[in-house]
């Protein structure tokens, strides 16, 4: 009898139930656009992260992560222990590639002048597959056959002025501590996801980084998987059939080391959660003034319910699940408009701008989040109780005989 | 023996700002089972804050009313409503119908009210002593003022309660749909011996009632009963 006491309700007062319908409606849409949006920017992100930069994860010899910076040469992997792990990771169906790299530090110069860079020595062939998210802007990328080319960032190539196929030289400290250099063709100049990235990076081929620093040795295995969903699966083998049987190494996931995911995925959720603030206490707002003006309007009503032998509490829950009904009614709405528009905004293309500390624009996108539109009207649904709870509750505590000659 | 319903000095007073309205002054009365009242009396005489006093809608404010020998004054608000529910039904002037309920919904209301299970049956019943058993799918917006009231009676009588409340009920009714309202209503209540307890202005029902207390300046003027020859 409630409900359909409830929906008769909304039904009668159409213009005033629309009204309600279409400001709880654009605050859905509001929400899950934007919300949409932000898990797009999220997911784009991660995965330009991970494949420029950290992988899924990087498997490491025992106590790289704690001593790298003091004593790389003491934590580096031995080219045995590199051998056991690939052989390893060879096995499993959710790696996609696994390869090694080497990190260090040295000084670029040419005629030009030098500048300080940031060195990642790879194996091309297999470095490739995890660095779909650099784009090569000029030149090529490094071939394994080429052992003295070089990939300069975007950034760096300005600063010393290089063009490609350039010579430059490459100044560094060995294993033993003894200063080193070695002579670089600039092959190609790479962008990034990251401009402070491209102003400081070199990458050359392991083959001769492994030259100038007078090792066989490597700081890390970087493991790209399928999906970025199989990684919990992935670091529980790690945890459960490598480190627990004592074994010298140590890993690290991508999330651990991308302060700057993390940053702009802190900026976007203030914002988020600013803008939600809004929407919300509009749509609580428009609620709760119609259900003022309907319990307001209905006081009559409520003196008669009263007197038939209607509890307060009873006139109260008929008003509530009037002010549900109509806002989760107005959810589902919001939610199929919304997913609709999704579509269509992401099937337009529309390129975005770099964003702050990126050198490249993206397409908007617009994800599905299903779990954002089930807490939006769940959320919706609970607000209406409590927007609708206290007038309601205002009107019964009226005196019975005043509520029946209320005009 | 026990009286069904007992007022004992009962007064009740209404601020209105600075100034206290003395609406009902010192009451006494009892009514049995069964009976048929009329409240007459002046406008403003405190008739009906009497009424809605008997029919548990209002407390007073001194003094106590019992039904049953229960003091209404001491029952807790949830258990008053619970109680209208079985025991008081109400005909108001303005018919106070559900305008979006049917009428069949509409009678049913104070069952589900009661907590009444099957109550089908019971609304059917009631709708073919008011004669409207071939109306029960119209929404009260679609019935005459007479059709409406009574709807309204059989809203009142349908859980059988054993006190039946009317203010005026056929006030905004012609006299001649007004006079066949009042017959029904007074020929169902003796079907199922329900206390009547009534104002009206309209003197030709005098015949059917059983007393006729007058009210003015919030006391009991007079309270008469009624042979039913002699009206």
């Amino acid at each position: 009898m409630f409900f359909r006491i409830a929906y008769r309700n909304i039904l009668r007062h159409q213009r005033r139930s629309l009204f309600t319908l279409v400001t709880i409606v654009s605050g859905v849409v509001g929400v899950i656009l934007f919300g949409g949006f932000v898990e797009a920017n999220y997911t784009g992100l991660r995965e330009s992260v991970i494949r420029s930069q950290y992988g899924h994860a990087q498997i490491y010899h025992e106590g790289y992560i704690e001593n790298h910076r003091k004593t790389p040469n003491e934590v580096r992997m031995s080219p045995e222990q590199v051998d056991d792990m690939l052989g390893r990771l060879e096995g499993r169906d959710d790696v996609l590639v696994a390869t090694r790299r080497l990190e260090f530090t040295g000084l670029l110069g040419n005629d030009s002048g030098s500048q300080a860079a940031i060195i990642r020595a790879v194996d091309p062939a297999t470095e490739s597959l995890i660095n779909s998210a650099l784009t090569i802007i000029d030149g090529y990328d490094l071939d394994e056959e080429e052992t003295e080319g070089a990939l300069l960032g975007e950034g760096l190539a300005e600063a010393l002025n290089a063009e490609i196929g350039d010579y430059l030289t490459l100044l560094s400290s060995d294993s033993d501590g003894a200063m080193n250099a070695v002579d670089v063709r600039v092959d190609g100049i790479f962008r990034s996801f990251a401009k402070e990235f491209d102003d400081r990076a070199m990458m050359m081929t392991m083959q001769q980084a492994q030259a100038l620093l007078s090792t066989e040795d490597v700081d890390k295995i970087v493991v790209l998987l399928n999906e970025t969903s199989m990684l919990p699966k992935f670091v529980q083998w790690l945890e459960q059939d490598v480190l627990a049987q004592g074994e010298a190494f140590e890993f690290q996931e991508w999330f651990k080391m991308a302060t700057f995911y993390h940053k702009v995925v802190d900026l976007y959720d203030g914002f988020f959660l600013f803008i939600n603030i809004v929407i919300i206490g509009i749509v609580l707002l428009a609620i709760a003034n119609t259900m003022m003006i309907t319990v307001m309007e209905r006081t009559q009503e409520i003196g008669t319910l009263r007197s038939l032998g209607a509890r307060k509490f009873t006139v109260s829950i008929q008003f509530i699940t009037e002010g549900m009904l109509l806002a989760g009614v107005s959810a589902v709405v919001g939610i199929l408009v919304a997913a609709f528009l999704s579509y269509y905004i992401t099937s337009l293309e529309i390129m975005m701008p770099a964003p702050p500390g990126s050198s490249q624009g993206f397409p908007l996108r617009i994800e599905y989040v299903p779990v954002l539109w089930l807490k939006l009207f769940v959320g919706v649904v609970l607000l209406s109780s409590i927007a609708t709870w206290y007038p309601s509750r205002t009107a019964v505590k009226k005196n019975i005989v005043e509520a029946l000659r209320y005009v | 023996m026990e009286h069904l319903i007992e007022v004992k000095g009962v007064h009740k007073h209404f601020q209105m700002g600075k100034t206290t309205v003395k609406a009902i002054n010192g009451v006494d009365l009892v009514i049995d089972a069964g009976e048929k009242i009329m409240l007459g009396g002046a406008s403003g005489s405190g008739k009906s804050t009497l009424l809605n006093m008997v029919g548990c809608l209002d407390m007073p404010t001194k003094g106590s009313i019992l039904i049953n020998g229960t003091p209404t004054e001491q029952i807790a608000d949830n258990d008053l409503s619970d109680f209208r529910a079985q025991n008081v039904g109400f005909v108001f002037q303005n018919f106070n119908l559900l305008p979006v309920l049917n009428v069949f919904e509409n009678v049913e209301y104070p069952l589900m009210l009661a907590g009444v299970k099957n109550r089908k049956e019971a609304v059917n019943k009631v709708l073919e002593e008011v004669g409207l058993a071939d109306y029960r799918k119209h929404y009260p917006g679609e019935l005459s003022g007479g059709q409406r009231q009574r709807v309204a009676i059989a809203r009142g009588l349908v859980n059988s309660p054993k006190i039946l409340i009317a203010d005026e009920p056929t006030a905004n009714l012609d006299s001649k749909t007004g006079s066949t309202v009042l017959e029904l209503m007074f020929k169902m209540v003796s079907q199922k011996n329900t206390t009547l307890i009534m104002i009206t202005h309209d003197e030709g029902i005098l015949s059917s009632a059983d007393r006729l207390v007058m009210i003015g300046d919030g006391v009991v003027m007079t309270d008469t009963k009624l042979d039913s020859k002699s009206a």
